[in-house]
This record gives C-alpha cells, sequence and structure tokens, in this order.
C-alpha cells in the first residue's frame, strides 16, 4: 500500500442518523488578549484568536511555540495569567466545568489507567459527561477498529490516540481540540487520523482546533490557520489566503555588500507589504513579503525576481522572523 | 462524579483494600497474643497501641496506592483533563482512605474492646476516651503519610529525615518526644487513665490533622499540580545518591553528637562536701554525720570509679529527711540540673550505711550509663555488683573470703538461697537471668541483689580478680552516651560476648558453675535457709457501700510461725506508674503490721475508683538476712 495516500476509512465515522447538536454560537471559541507567565517567561503573550463553528483551526507553530500552553488554558487545566476566554458564548478568565463538558478533547501523550480497557475507559468517562452518548462511542470503537477488552498499556500509540478520539467524540461535543495529535505516529497512522477528523468536520461539522507543527496537516486539513510564534499569533487566517499573500523578493544582481540597510528594499515605501523575513543567498539579498494578493499581480520591480512560495516556507518565514537588521 | 471516581478508585485498589484487611487481621491477632502472654502490660488495652502501628504502616501503603502510584503513572493528566476539579479529586482520594483506615480503626477497637471486657468495666466515658485517643492518632498519622504521598520521590528521604529528627530531638534534648503531644495519646496511661481527657494532646493532634490536610492540598494543587506532578516522576539514580548521601550525613551527625544539651550545675548551700577520685559529694544540712556520710560516700563512690575504669561521675547530693524510715531511700529529681540527688534519714539510730551505699552504688551507675544499665537481660550484674561493692567496702572485713560460707558474707549466701528457692532453683536457664525483674517482683530486689551477689562471687572464684574486674569495668564501666551509638555497641556486643571477652565464658559455661556455688551453700546452710520465714497474705476491694463506685482495700496477713527475726512488718501499696507494675518508692504508701500470732483482718480506708490498680505486697526486714523480704509484688483492679 503506498503511504503517500492515505487508506481508505472503514466506514463513515460520524453517525449516519446524529443526535440534535445543541445550539452552537457563530464564534465557538475566542481568546482575548490571553497570557500565561511562567515567572518573567511568557508561554503566551497577548493571544486573540477566534475559531468559528464548522471550521477546522490549525494552530501552528514550532515547538516551545506556547500551543500547548494555549490549549491547557482553554481547557482550564491552567490559569490564564491575564485576559479572557470567549467559549460558546461565554467569556471568563478561566474555562468552566460546564464549559469544558461541551469540549472534546484529545492530549498530546494520552495518559490512561493502564489496567483499564476500552470499554472499562468510556465507562469511566462517561459519568463526567452529561451528553455522553453510548451508543456513539460504541459505534466508534467499531469504526476505528479498536479492541474492546484490551488493556490500554497494550495498545500501539495509534490505536491509543484513535481511543481518546473516541472518547473525545462520545459526548458529542461543540468544539474538538486536539494538542498534537499526530506526533508520535507513523506516517500511515498520522494521514489515518487527519483523514478521521476532515471526516467528522464535513460529516458532521465538527468545530475543530487542533494544534501541529507539520505544514502538511495544516496544507491537508485546515480551513483556518493560527500562526503562534513565542507566544504570540503572528497570523490568523484562511490557508489559501495566506500562501496567496507571500512572495518571495529576491535582487537579481548581487549588490555592493557594503550596502546593509534591511530597508532597502522595492516595497519598502509603501505600507501595503508587510516584510516577514530578509535574508541573502549568494550575495543576494532576499525578502518574504506579504501583501494582499491582488498587489502580487502587478509586474515585479525592477531588478528583482518574485515568487510564490510553499506553505512551508511561509511557516518558517513566520517562525523565524527575527527582524530585518541581520542580514 | 464523586460515584464515578470513587468507584475507578475501588476498582483499581479493591485487592489491595483486601489484602490490607487481612494483613490488619494477622496484625490484630499478633498483637493480642503478645499483650495477652506479656503480664508486663497489663491489660489487653495495650494492644490498641501495637496496633496504632499496625494502622500506619496501613496508611503507608494506602496512601502509596492512592496518591503515589497516581502521580508515578502520570495518570493525575488523564483526569486533569476531564471535565472534573482537581479539588474533587484530592477529596475522594483522602476521604476514602480515611473511610478505609477509620473502618479497620473502628473493627480493631470493637474487638480489643469485646476482648478486654471480660476483664475490665467500661464506662462510656471511658470508650470514648479511649476512641478519641486511638482513632485521633490513627487519624494523624494516616494524614501525614497521604501528605507525604505527594512528596512522590522523595517521600522516602522525608520519612527518614524525619525519623532522625525525631531520635536526635529525643536523644539530645531533655524533651520527651515520644511522651509528648500526640504519642502522649497512645503511650504512658493510655489503657489504664479512664477520666481525664488529655485535652492539650488531643487539640494539638487535631491541629496537626488539619495543617497535613492543607499542605497536603498545597502540595496537589500548586503550580496547577506541576510540583506533586514533578515530585510525582521516577527518582533519578543521581537524586537517589544524593538523598542517600543527605541521609548518611544527617545519621552521622546525629551520631556524632552525643552530648546532651548541657546542663547547668547544679549545686547546694550548708552542705558538708567530700572529694575523691571522680567523685564529689555533698551533704546537707552540715553536720559532723553529714560530713562523715560525704567522706566515707565520697572515697567508697571514688574507689569504684576507680576499678571500673569510670572518668567522670556527675557531683552526687544528699539530703537529710528526718521523717523518713531508716531503710528507705528516695532519688531526688533535679529538674535539668546535672547531678545525682538521693534522701535519705542517716540520723535513724538503725540507718545502715551499707545499705545506703548500695543504693547508692545502682543510683550512681545509672547515671553514668545514662540509664543503659537498667537493661534487663543483665541487670543481674547491676543488683549484684551494687550489694558487692556495698560490702566489700563497707562490710565487716574487706579481706573475707566471699566464697567462705561460715564467714561474714552468710548472710548474702542465704539471701541468694531464699531467692533461688522463689523462683529459679537450679539456675541453669540463661531466660533464669534474663527475667530478672519477675524475679525481683517475687523476692524483692534485696533478695535478687543476692542472688546476683553470688553470681559474681562464683565467678570471681573462678576466673580471678583481674578478669572479673574487666568484665565488670566492660559492663558497667564502659562510656555508654546517648544516642545510637551505644544501642549499635550493645546489639553488636551483648553481655554474654563481654563474659566471653574477659573470662574466657559463656552462659552454657558459668551458669553451671554459679549453680554448683548455690549448691555448696544450700548443703552448708540447709538448716538455716529452712527458718527463714516466707509472708503470706492476700488484698482485695471491697465497696464502700452498695450504690458506691468507691473501694476500700482490705488485707488479711498472718505472721509466719518463725517471724522471730522479722522487724517492721508493713503492707507496702500504691498506684503503678504508667503500666509498669513498680510503684516509685515516693509513691508507695505503707501501712504497719503486727507480728502477733493470729491473722489479722484489717482495711486501709482509703478510696479507690473502679478500675485503679493497685500494686501491692507485704514486707518485712529480716534480721539474719540484713534485708526486708517481701510475700511479692501483686497487681490487682479495683472492680
Amino acid at each position: 500500500m503506498s503511504t503517500d495516500t492515505a487508506p481508505p476509512l472503514p466506514e463513515s465515522t460520524s453517525d449516519p442518523s446524529p443526535a440534535a447538536e445543541p445550539d452552537v454560537p457563530d464564534v465557538v471559541l475566542r481568546t482575548h488578549n490571553l497570557q500565561r507567565h511562567f515567572g518573567k517567561f511568557r508561554a503566551v503573550d497577548g493571544l486573540d484568536l477566534t475559531v468559528r463553528r464548522g471550521q477546522i483551526y490549525g494552530f501552528l507553530g514550532q515547538n516551545g511555540a506556547g500551543k500547548t500552553t494555549t490549549i491547557r488554558m482553554l481547557m482550564g487545566i491552567i490559569k490564564p495569567s491575564g485576559g479572557e476566554i470567549e467559549l460558546l458564548g461565554e467569556r471568563a478568565r478561566r474555562t468552566s466545568l460546564s464549559q469544558k463538558q461541551q469540549i472534546g478533547y484529545v492530549s498530546q501523550y494520552q495518559h490512561f489507567y493502564p489496567w483499564m480497557n476500552g470499554e472499562m475507559l468510556g465507562r469511566f468517562v462517561s459519568g463526567f459527561y452529561p451528553t455522553w452518548d453510548q451508543q456513539e462511542f460504541d459505534r466508534l470503537l467499531k469504526v476505528l477498529d479498536l479492541p474492546r477488552d484490551r488493556r490500554s498499556s497494550h495498545l500501539s500509540g495509534g490505536m491509543r490516540m484513535k481511543l481518546a478520539l473516541a472518547i473525545a467524540l462520545a459526548p458529542r461535543p461543540a468544539l474538538l481540540i486536539l494538542d498534537e495529535p499526530t506526533s508520535g505516529l507513523d506516517p500511515v497512522a498520522q494521514r489515518e487520523f487527519i483523514d478521521i477528523i476532515q471526516h467528522q468536520a464535513q460529516e458532521h461539522g465538527r468545530t475543530t482546533f487542533f494544534s501541529t507543527h507539520r505544514i502538511e496537516e495544516i496544507d491537508r486539513a485546515a480551513d483556518q490557520v493560527g500562526i503562534i510564534d513565542k507566544g504570540k499569533l503572528r497570523y490568523e487566517g484562511g490557508v489559501d489566503f495566506l500562501k496567496k499573500s507571500v512572495r518571495r523578493v529576491t535582487e537579481i544582481e548581487a549588490r555592493d555588500p557594503t550596502t546593509t540597510d534591511a530597508n532597502d528594499h522595492p516595497y519598502a515605501d509603501t505600507q501595503r507589504f508587510e516584510v516577514l523575513r530578509a535574508s541573502e543567498n549568494e550575495g543576494r539579498r532576499q525578502w518574504t513579503v506579504k501583501a494582499d494578493p491582488a498587489f502580487w499581480t502587478a509586474r515585479s520591480p525592477l531588478g528583482h525576481t518574485v515568487e510564490p512560495m510553499s506553505l512551508e516556507d511561509v511557516f518558517i518565514a513566520y517562525a523565524s522572523a527575527r527582524g530585518l537588521d541581520k542580514i | 462524579m464523586t460515584a464515578t471516581l470513587l468507584a475507578k478508585e475501588l476498582r483499581q485498589h479493591g485487592l489491595a483494600l483486601f489484602l490490607l484487611g487481612f494483613l490488619n487481621l494477622i496484625g490484630l491477632g499478633l498483637s493480642l497474643l503478645l499483650v495477652g502472654q506479656l503480664p508486663l502490660f497489663g491489660s489487653m488495652l495495650s494492644t490498641l497501641q501495637a496496633e496504632c502501628w499496625f494502622l500506619a504502616i496501613t496508611a503507608v501503603i494506602l496512601c502509596s496506592r492512592l496518591v503515589v502510584v497516581e502521580y508515578q503513572a502520570q495518570t493525575q493528566l488523564f483526569l486533569e483533563a476531564l471535565p472534573l476539579p482537581r479539588s474533587r479529586v484530592f477529596a475522594v482520594k483522602y476521604f476514602l482512605g480515611l473511610f478505609v483506615v477509620g473502618l479497620f480503626t473502628v473493627c480493631i477497637f470493637g474487638v480489643v474492646l469485646a476482648i478486654s471486657a471480660r476483664t475490665e468495666e467500661f464506662s462510656q466515658n471511658f470508650i470514648a476516651l479511649l476512641f478519641a485517643r486511638f482513632g485521633l492518632f490513627v487519624w494523624l498519622s494516616y494524614g501525614f503519610f497521604f501528605m507525604a504521598g505527594f512528596l512522590g520521590k522523595y517521600r522516602w528521604a522525608y520519612f527518614g529525615l524525619i525519623i532522625i529528627a525525631m531520635l536526635a530531638l529525643n536523644s539530645l534534648s531533655d524533651f520527651e518526644f515520644f511522651r509528648s503531644g500526640p504519642f502522649k495519646l497512645v503511650t504512658g496511661d493510655f489503657p489504664f487513665e479512664r477520666n481525664l481527657w488529655p485535652t492539650n494532646a488531643l487539640a494539638m493532634t487535631g491541629i496537626l490533622i488539619g495543617i497535613l490536610f492543607v499542605v497536603a492540598w498545597m502540595l496537589a494543587s500548586s503550580q496547577e499540580g506541576e510540583v506533586a506532578a514533578k515530585l510525582g516522576e521516577r527518582i533519578s539514580y543521581r537524586e537517589k545518591i544524593t538523598l542517600i548521601v543527605v541521609l548518611i550525613g544527617a545519621l552521622a551527625t546525629f551520631i556524632l553528637v552525643d552530648a546532651k544539651k548541657p546542663k547547668q550545675p547544679y549545686d547546694t548551700t550548708d552542705a558538708a562536701s567530700a572529694s575523691h577520685s571522680a567523685v564529689t559529694v555533698k551533704v546537707s544540712p552540715q553536720s559532723d554525720a553529714a560530713q562523715q556520710l560525704a567522706d566515707n560516700l565520697a572515697i567508697d563512690l571514688g574507689a569504684m570509679t576507680d576499678f571500673l575504669g569510670i572518668k567522670e561521675l556527675p557531683p552526687v547530693f544528699i539530703t537529710e529527711r528526718r521523717d523518713l524510715d531508716a531503710d528507705n531511700f528516695e532519688r531526688g529529681i533535679l529538674a535539668n540540673a546535672e547531678g545525682i540527688a538521693a534522701r535519705t534519714n542517716f540520723a535513724d539510730p538503725e540507718w545502715l550505711y551499707v545499705d545506703f551505699l548500695e543504693y547508692m552504688v545502682g543510683e550512681a551507675l545509672l547515671a553514668h550509663s545514662n540509664g543503659r544499665i537498667g537493661y534487663e537481660p543483665s541487670f543481674w550484674i547491676v543488683d549484684g555488683f551494687c550489694l558487692y561493692w556495698a560490702h566489700h567496702r563497707a562490710g565487716e572485713s574487706p579481706e573475707v573470703d566471699p566464697l567462705d560460707l561460715d564467714g561474714a558474707r552468710q548472710n548474702l549466701w542465704l539471701r541468694a538461697l531464699y531467692g533461688s528457692e522463689n523462683y529459679a532453683q537450679p539456675l541453669t536457664r540463661q531466660q533464669h537471668i534474663e527475667r530478672w525483674f519477675t524475679w525481683q517482683r517475687r523476692s524483692g530486689h534485696h533478695i535478687t541483689a543476692g542472688v546476683g551477689w553470688s553470681g559474681l562471687v562464683s565467678l570471681r572464684g573462678e576466673v580471678g580478680d583481674e578478669k572479673f574486674r574487666a568484665f565488670l569495668t566492660a559492663t558497667l564501666g564502659r562510656s555508654t552516651p546517648k544516642n545510637i551509638t551505644t544501642t549499635i555497641a550493645d546489639l553488636a556486643e551483648p553481655t554474654e560476648r563481654r563474659l566471653t571477652k574477659s573470662t574466657d565464658l559463656d552462659y552454657s559455661t558459668f551458669l553451671p558453675i554459679w549453680n554448683r556455688q548455690l549448691e555448696r551453700a544450700r548443703a552448708a546452710l540447709s538448716d538455716e535457709v529452712r527458718t527463714l520465714p516466707r509472708l503470706v497474705g492476700s488484698f482485695e476491694f471491697v465497696p464502700q457501700s452498695e450504690a458506691s463506685r468507691s473501694f476500700t482495700g482490705e488485707f488479711r496477713f498472718s505472721a509466719p510461725s518463725n517471724s522471730a527475726d522479722l522487724l517492721r512488718p508493713v503492707l507496702l501499696y500504691g498506684e503503678p506508674v504508667n503500666f509498669y507494675p513498680e510503684v516509685p518508692e515516693s509513691e508507695l504508701n505503707r501501712y504497719p503490721l503486727s507480728l502477733e500470732p493470729g491473722e489479722q483482718n484489717d482495711s486501709v480506708y482509703q478510696d479507690f475508683t473502679a478500675g485503679t490498680r493497685v500494686s501491692y505486697t507485704f514486707s518485712a526486714r529480716h534480721q539474719v538476712l540484713g534485708c526486708p523480704i517481701i510475700s511479692g509484688w501483686q497487681l490487682i483492679e479495683v472492680r
């Protein structure tokens, strides 16, 4: 079996006759200047993100960018140092228990009780969710091909992640939050997992917020992306829009090396362009520039080439932006 | 939510709880067996004291299951992700554990109470008092171990440091840690105090339970549970080595700091003073007789310190007390001061220096050894040496051969024979001398001193003066600092090994030698032994009226037919301190008796309340033996 295509799902992961979804507001999740400090270190520093109903929101960032801290705050596991969380229309400093009951959560690592099997775990977790749907859980175990009676300690990493997903989906949550769900999985399992999430969103309109540092997952599944770097949200918007907005501008000929003014680029005189990154390649200066896609239709500036970039390059430009004075 | 958590905990730890219940059952059986077998405990309720420690072990295991396992497996992260407040998880664990320990506590308490009810009466107040003391102590130990569970990988180091700190506090200061605060609830008078509520100790225990609860919650919740999670991780090799080094360092410091908290030197004014070798004696008030006593005592105790190689002895303070009987010597208490204090009536014409010296040798050795010579298996040496040294120094003829049965030591041989008939004849088994206090209770310490003396002079006759002295120096003269090194030294080198090291004899070879000398004396002095009287009497309590809960002691005593040599017969009685059957000399009541022929029936008109324990014996001084004989100490309870 080829690994560059996702294996087909055994059958639909969505309930063919789903129960009525609770009324979900248009804005499912919004953070207002969300902050979390560990001493002097600002892990999350004034985050404002918005997730709308039915979106698959990819939360992209390097390791240590603040993704997990943000998600732990959204889940009410840790308290924000500042700012507020607006979840399903309710706005508060910390996520309440009743709000938490409307979120399905899959963490990066699964710390199940090793002596519990899938059935036991489902029974245990069901006690904390008033909306728990046992039939849905049973169905998910079946379609995800999960053994009911095997101890969790005897499950593979991929199976544990799928079991966590089944547990997260069984209460029919208004919002599904996944923290780097594919890290540690092999490529086939990664693809399978992303397909399941996509399938859920398409079939069920499930609002999903997932963090990752894998560009291909964003490219494949997300229709909205938030890029976080050093605790700050650097970009939020559509994935296609992002790809169309960012271009690489390169000098055709190398210039006098004594000229080091980073702002000396073809778009320095306008407010409509934002330089994300400046670098040098074989004596020629390069800029990663963001602008409205419409502006890129014009002719290239004299002495420069303008080329589109892959999403990965765009992300690297955002993630490794270190200022413009280092070239 | 709570029910789901409880169900999970019970499912997870059900087997462990069942096994703990089984272990507690075995523990209870063993405790009942132990307490029932040893009269030393005095009451079956002492089982609860032993059970406190079993329940503490239960708490260690339980808290390890409930807390440590959760954090070590990091399954608390799974719980944190659920819509479940951290406080609920904490509370369920705490109160589930408390319920389990409480259940064991109630069951054990009920069983012990039911068994004790066959021999003791219980008022509601007494039951409530016992349960409050027992239950609160168990709760405290549970709270302690629950809190320690959140220390995760450092909990064993924490236990180690706590134990070392408690031992150090107890050993290096005057503060009796294990008889104070919460420990006071289950030590000392626990099985016997029926009326007085130890309110301070109960309050302090309650406060500590609260503090431990708060600390446990702080550990569980601080930094959003990050602290407990970090502590719950498995210990690294480097941390393990560091902790071992810290613990060894703390233990070594404790061992090295063996000097007690320095006490203020005690002094007295208006006293006759004398010094000799390592000994200073002060006798007050000053008089010619006081000066003579000071001189004699300084010389004789000084000679003893030289003989045993004792380099230093605390100063000796003697106070004249005219209200005391001639043969009644009382220990003085010097609060927070260094010294050996005693009270005696040396102006009484019947007062004998040899008896007083015998008493003071014991006091001096007790002080020198920091109480170590009070260890029962080797106490025959102490008893024997006190008599040996007193007669060796103050006897009519110091040069007399102690093995000469017709000489000046004949009365001491008679004491030995009289005592051995009372307990072990022939003296062939090591346990005969290792249960010395039982022997003392039957015969009185003056008589057992005679038995011990016979052992020592038999040893001296066999091995010679040099080895004899080496043995006494190794047992009585050695340095015994008040710390754990002495315990280790005692465990490493018990009395028998010291005997072998000094004299090349062990108990299996020494006891027959000792026994041969006793048999020789018995053969030579059988007529004299036969004439020695035995005191017999009984004591019981009768209610003062049908409705009354107060009792009067009634006794019967018949003077023995061969009582010609008896003097000053008395009924001695008193309430024992804590669970020891002995009554301190200063707490004894003396009721004079008559030696007229015929049975005496008389009453001690004193109010005794139900549940009071009283030790009693009939006693009279025998002129030939030169010491009191007794009917044997009996411990009875007012019912």
